[in-house]
């Protein structure tokens, strides 16, 4: 029934009763006679005309959306004024803003002290020389010879070259000496004694 | 979307919104406000300030378009309660009906007037029921929705609309120009 009346409704807005088909007209006269069919056409039609042309004549005033604007910017405004004087007038006791206050002083206090303990790490490229040969260094002790003993025995009867052969060579420090020493200085020296200066001189071993 | 943007701080979006629908919001509560102009322009801006200080209280989910008829119709539902209205109404009537001895002389102009008048004599409900149909273009489904009621309930409020309007207003027998 429901879409009967639904399809007639269709049919009013499009033509009159004389202009629908016999099944039309025979579906619309199983609901109403065709005057009414026309009468109900005839406001649908009538009030269309009536709303579409008031429709036209009624304009929003200018001055509702400029109020509108004005709303919207005090709005904005007043929220913004509403939080700081939400900030400014919030009232609340001494000593919960004492216990804040020392609450805060810890926190800013503990985060000072765990940064200064945390060590600071800083990227740093470092060149290590790397030996790849081992140096082994060997103290060779050498002696030298401050002093030596010359023992000279005096033989009456031998010969030089017998004085010469007791003659002790050292080392390679001390080239013998070609010529036979000088028999008469020590002709009469029966003890220790030493070979000349210069000779000496050039085993002195300074910082020892 | 844009009542999205315009929760979101657009300017631009709330200017949007009111050049689309303020013309047709106020056309519709002009005919539910007994055809008060100046009524209709103050309660467009009372709807449209409720839209700026609470925009948070339009679900983005929704259909915008419903919402907003939905909040017209139900303000218009509110002026129509009370009894200053109700008397405006029956002063509109006897303007609107034309006595027995200009029956004659009626003519299309005449039916409008007649129409108009008729229009008020239907209930709150028959009233906004018949212009978002037929006004607003609005379709059952939208309507439904916008009146919080079935499909079935809208169905049958515009069917008995125009059987009532066509039985009163058949004494003026129209001319029909179609």
């Amino acid at each position: 029934m429901s879409e009967i009346q639904d399809r007639i409704e269709e049919l009013m807005l499009q033509k009159s009763f004389d202009a629908l088909t016999p099944a039309e007209q025979e579906m619309v006269l199983s609901v109403m006679t065709d005057s009414e069919f026309d009468a109900q056409r005839n406001v649908l039609l009538e009030a269309a005309l009536l709303f579409r042309n008031e429709g036209a004549q009624l304009v929003p005033d200018p001055n509702v959306l400029f109020s509108l604007r004005e709303a919207h910017a005090a709005k904005r405004n007043s929220a913004l004024v509403g939080l700081w004087a939400f900030l400014v007038g919030f009232r609340i006791p001494v000593y919960q803003v004492g216990i804040a206050g020392v609450l805060l002083f810890i926190a800013l206090w503990s985060v000072r002290t765990t940064e200064e303990n945390t060590p600071a790490y800083l990227e740093r490229i470092v060149y290590q020389p790397v030996i790849d040969t081992i140096q082994v260094i060997k103290e060779v002790m050498v002696e030298v010879p401050v002093e030596r003993i010359v023992t000279i025995v005096e033989y009456r009867d031998a010969p030089i070259a017998a004085a010469m052969a007791s003659f002790e060579n050292i080392e390679n420090g001390i080239t013998p000496v070609s010529s036979p020493p000088n028999i008469d200085a020590v002709t009469r020296s029966f003890g220790n004694t030493t070979v000349n200066n210069d000779e000496l001189e050039q085993f002195r071993v300074t910082g020892i | 979307m844009l009542m999205e943007l315009f929760q979101n701080g657009k300017e631009a979006a709330f200017d949007e919104i009111y050049r689309r629908y303020s013309q047709r919001l106020l056309h519709f509560m002009y005919r539910l406000l007994n055809q008060d102009e100046s009524k209709a322009q103050d309660m467009l801006h009372d709807v449209f300030i409720r839209l700026v200080e609470r925009p948070d209280r339009f679900d983005t989910t929704r259909n915008f378009q419903s919402w907003i008829f939905t909040v017209c119709s139900n303000e218009c539902k509110k002026q129509h309660r009370s009894a200053h209205d109700h008397v405006d109404v029956e002063q509109g009537l006897h303007i609107g009906i034309p006595s027995e001895a200009k029956l004659d002389r009626i003519d299309q102009k005449g039916f409008r007037q007649a129409l108009r008048s008729e229009l008020q004599l239907l209930s709150y409900d028959h009233q906004c029921t018949f212009i978002l149909r037929f006004q607003e273009n609005f379709e059952v489904r939208e309507v439904a929705e916008i009146m919080n009621c079935s499909e079935g309930t809208v169905k049958s409020r515009s069917h008995y609309c125009l059987k009532k309007l066509a039985a009163e207003l058949a004494v003026y027998n129209p001319i029909n120009t179609i």
